[in-house]
This record gives structure tokens, C-alpha cells and sequence, in this order.
């Protein structure tokens, strides 16, 4: 009898245990640290645009330029590859298509303005830097408030 | 510097409520405040550093992405739905829009 209550008890905590991990917060500590380490890199290579307005280092083709855009692009595939195949995390797909969207019409906008230069200004303007840095950094932020990575 | 007139906003944030079927708040008022900043920057930019047609379009699209993912997160609502509501309420103001800033910013529907 007593055999039969422990049983009984223990199915009704692992039952217990499995309703509570399914309404438990997605998680996905891999993808986190990503949104994380690109918010950061964001934050310096923004941050050097602006520093560097009137000069070769804030063009679109600049090294530094190309190196970010690279490390930002693969980076933004990880995330998006990750995410879609974990279906638990599938409802953060559509805000990490928009903020992969955004990354990739900021750099077209610094492409643009290269091609069509203001003068012999090659570079997007410390304000229209600021503007694009800022509205990134609130969509990546909005992901990780959304989602519990840890 | 404003593009629309605070009646006009506030007309915008009713449309894109009603295309979303919810009540009008501060998430659409924030949407209609943001795309009167976008086009006013984009206006003074085209104005002042000579942006081309084509920046101010990609501009556009940039704050238009920005802003489906913020109001699709405080509305809980599909990113398509609301993508498809704020395009919709650009296209009612293409007339007025291009108009007012002087280049086909807008497709012609």
C-alpha cells in the first residue's frame, strides 16, 4: 500500500514538473550571449562612426566598416538559424528577422551615402549614426525583454 | 519640426487602431509620432546633406521595421498584421506625403 502511495505521489510530481517546465520561459542561453555580444559591438562601432566623422574610418568600405558588417551579418545568421530551429523559441523569429531587416538597411543607408556622397562627405552624419544606433539597440533589447535566455 | 499636425497624428494612430481592431493608446500614438519624426529627418536631410530618393527610402523602411517590432511586442500582436497596417495607413497618406516632401518617397499605389 505504501509502495503503491510513494508511486502515486512521485507520478504526480514528475506530472507536476512537466506542466511546469512546459509553461516555463523559452530558453536559450547560446542565442542570448550572441544578442548580447553584438549590442556590444554595436555600442563600439557606432560609437567609433561617430568619433570618426570627416575622416576614411566612418565610410561604408572602410576595414572597420567591413570587418563589423561581416561579424554582424554571420552573426545575425547564427541567431536566426538558431532560433528557427528552436521551435520553443519560434515566436521571437518574427522581432529577430526585424532587427537582422534593420542591420541590413543601416548598412545599405552607409552604402548609399557612399555612393552619393554629400560633398566630399562620404559618411552618414553623427546624428543619422546616432538615430540608426539607438533604434538597434532598443529592438535588440526588446528581444532579450521578451524572451528569458538563461 | 513636425511633417503632420498633432490632429493629423492622432488621425493616424486611429487608423492604424482601427486597422488593428484595438483600442487607440499610446503604442499607435508612439507609431504615428515616430513616422512624423522619419519623414521630417528625412525632409531636413534631403534639404541639408543632399540624401537622395533612395536614402530616404531606405530610411523609411528602417524606422517603418523599428517601429512593427515595438508596436507588435506592447500589442502582443502578429509582426505581419501590424507590418500590413502601418503600410496600409502609409499608402492612405502617399498623396499627401510625397507632397509634402517634395519626392516620390512613397510607391504610387
Amino acid at each position: 500500500m505504501k509502495i503503491k502511495q510513494f508511486a502515486g505521489r512521485r507520478f504526480l510530481s514528475l506530472l507536476l514538473f512537466s506542466v511546469l517546465a512546459s509553461c516555463a520561459e523559452p530558453t536559450d542561453p547560446q542565442t542570448g550571449a550572441l544578442l548580447a555580444k553584438m549590442s556590444e559591438r554595436d555600442d563600439i562601432y557606432f560609437a567609433s562612426l561617430i568619433r570618426s566623422h570627416g575622416t576614411e574610418k566612418c565610410r561604408a568600405s572602410s576595414a572597420e566598416s567591413r570587418k563589423y558588417w561581416v561579424e554582424t551579418n554571420a552573426d545575425m545568421r547564427v541567431v536566426v538559424a538558431r532560433i528557427s530551429a528552436l521551435g520553443q523559441l519560434d515566436d521571437n523569429l518574427d522581432d529577430v528577422t526585424s532587427l537582422q531587416n534593420n542591420y541590413k538597411q543601416a548598412q545599405a543607408l552607409m552604402e548609399a551615402r557612399e555612393t552619393s556622397p554629400n560633398g566630399t562627405d562620404y559618411c552618414l552624419a553623427p546624428d543619422t549614426v546616432a538615430n540608426l544606433w539607438v533604434r538597434i539597440s532598443r529592438l535588440n533589447a526588446l528581444i532579450g525583454e521578451n524572451v528569458t535566455f538563461e | 519640426m513636425s511633417f503632420f499636425s498633432d490632429d493629423e497624428k492622432i488621425e493616424i494612430g486611429k487608423g492604424i487602431a482601427d486597422l488593428l481592431k484595438t483600442a487607440l493608446g499610446s503604442p499607435e500614438l508612439r507609431v504615428a509620432e515616430e513616422v512624423d519624426d522619419a519623414l521630417a529627418f528625412i525632409k531636413k536631410k534631403r534639404a541639408h546633406e543632399n540624401w537622395t530618393v533612395e536614402m530616404g527610402q531606405i530610411y523609411l523602411e528602417f524606422v517603418t521595421e523599428n517601429a512593427v517590432a515595438t508596436l507588435s511586442a506592447s500589442r502582443k500582436l502578429k509582426k505581419k498584421k501590424v507590418r500590413k497596417a502601418i503600410k496600409g495607413i502609409l499608402t492612405s497618406l502617399v498623396g499627401v506625403v510625397n507632397e509634402r516632401i517634395g519626392f516620390p518617397i512613397l510607391p504610387t499605389p
